[in-house]
């Protein structure tokens, strides 16, 4: 049996199934992990419990570069195959992705507050995440610019394909000026070396994410497959009718 | 009948030289900002480190404030279909587009940034390196902003997106461009060329083919 994802009946059919089910999961991880990460993980001797944000933090992080790799998959997709559910795809995953780069930005700040002394830092990750979320806005600017949904899903299309050449490019000259100016080194770039007792913690809160980030996908797809089932529908009805009244 | 490269660019330069009120919206923008920044200094010493990158960011936000208008007219009245029924490739167009912008808004920039200079206290033995990676990065900044024009062309809020989508693009032109007077070795230019090698043919391939999308949707 060749199961064809790209196909909207196939979507739908699948994804009725896959929603509760992906909702589930999501609930059952993301009550494992919080209690673990919350309540059993140990305090960081230094950070306190301000660490436990890292919980949040770094899977949001993750998430969000994931997002934006879907993004630009789904957009190449889109622009080669001419396939609408690609464009369907990028968009729900560029609206995770721009939720998941804001809780990171969130979080951060606030966790840099109690470690640093300061909400921003001018650091080369902090610098790099603000300029992907602006990558974001930009594509969801175009999606919603137009009034023609389907060159407006082309154009964002293409802007994905250009965060792609150019986000490796951004970060790595944000990491050539961060690296020219840091003078107060006060926070280690390298990641240190992660205890179990905090790493299963992360890895159980990373999974949730990812189980999130996949229902949410087949949600917000599902919902624009209907909705453009709906308008069709909708329009025959009207044709019907003037044909009945003709 | 055939438009050759050269006739097609002067007559992209020939419509921007009659037209000269955007041109003069920028360098008015430029000459203003440049003037008003050191009045909002207290100590007029830190004017010493903030002279290079406040002239670069504000030598590219007045070069960005034309690009929203790149392909509009031309898209208008007509102009851009009768070239695209021409046997004239679409991407010629949005290169000559960019190599027009260069010329006439860019270049200008570039020869009233010495003035710029001596107002902002930037020493002139730097004049000459400014002036080389300035027109670098406007060269690649045009490139970039020929493909936020063809993305957005048609679009209802193009001002905010034209900026919305420029932006993160200009970050590593700001960086390179004003690392490049400053900096000793000859690599920041040597990234700033890399970075217009690189982007000359994303951004004409791409803007060619939203072109061609925004002409037959």
């Amino acid at each position: 049996m060749k199961l064809n994802f790209f196909s909207p009946t196939v979507f739908l059919r699948w994804s009725k199934n896959l929603i509760p089910v992906g909702l589930i999961v999501t609930t059952v991880l993301l009550g494992i992990g919080l209690y673990w990460s919350l309540f059993l993980s140990p305090d960081d001797y230094q950070q306190g419990s301000a660490v436990k944000i890292m919980y949040v933090h770094v899977p949001a992080a993750w998430f969000s570069l994931a997002a934006y790799a879907v993004l630009s998959t789904m957009s190449a997709l889109h622009l080669i195959f001419r396939a609408p559910m690609a464009s369907l795809l990028g968009k729900a995953s560029a609206i995770t992705g721009t939720a998941f780069t804001a809780v990171c930005l969130i979080t951060g700040s606030l966790w840099g507050k109690p470690m640093w002394g300061a909400y921003w830092v001018w650091d080369a990750r902090l610098t790099s995440m603000a300029i992907l979320f602006f990558f974001y806005v930009g594509y969801l600017g175009l999606y919603y610019g137009f009034d023609n949904r389907e060159h407006a899903s082309k154009m964002a299309s293409i802007l994905g394909l250009v965060g792609a050449f150019n986000l490796p490019i951004v970060k790595w000259s944000v990491e050539f000026w961060s690296t020219l100016h840091q003078k107060t080194s006060f926070m280690s770039l390298s990641a240190p070396s992660i205890h179990s007792s905090m790493l299963t913690p992360l890895l159980l809160m990373a999974a949730a994410f990812a189980s999130y980030y996949g229902t949410l996908l087949l949600i917000l797809v599902r919902r624009d497959l209907l909705k453009q089932k709906h308008q069709r529908q909708i329009q025959t009805d009207i044709l019907n009718h003037i044909r009945e009244a003709a | 009948m055939k438009l050759s490269f050269c006739a097609h660019l002067h007559q992209e330069l020939s419509l921007s030289w009659r037209n000269k009120s955007s041109v003069l919206l920028q360098c008015t923008f430029l000459v203003l900002a440049s003037f008003l920044f050191p009045l909002g200094l207290s100590d007029l010493s830190t004017l010493e480190t903030l002279a290079v990158p406040i002239l670069y960011v504000l030598a590219l936000m007045a070069f960005s404030n034309s690009f929203p208008q790149i392909f509009q007219k031309d898209f208008e009245d007509g102009t851009l279909t009768q070239l695209y029924l021409h046997p004239v490739s679409i991407h010629r167009i949005a290169l000559i587009k960019a190599l027009a912008l260069w010329i006439s808004h860019g270049l200008i920039l570039v020869a009233i940034a010495p003035f710029l200079a001596m107002l902002l206290k930037i020493p002139m033995d730097l004049l000459p390196l400014i002036i080389l990676s300035l027109s670098l990065s406007l060269l690649a900044a045009a490139l970039i902003g020929t493909l936020a024009a063809s993305l957005t062309l048609g679009s209802k809020n193009k001002f905010f997106l034209t900026s919305v989508l420029v932006f993160p693009l200009f970050v590593p032109l700001i960086i390179f461009g004003t690392h490049a007077p400053l900096s000793e070795t000859w690599s920041p230019f040597l990234m700033l060329l890399g970075l217009f090698l690189l982007y000359l043919p994303i951004s004409i391939w791409l803007s060619g083919f939203a072109l061609r999308e925004a002409l037959t949707q």
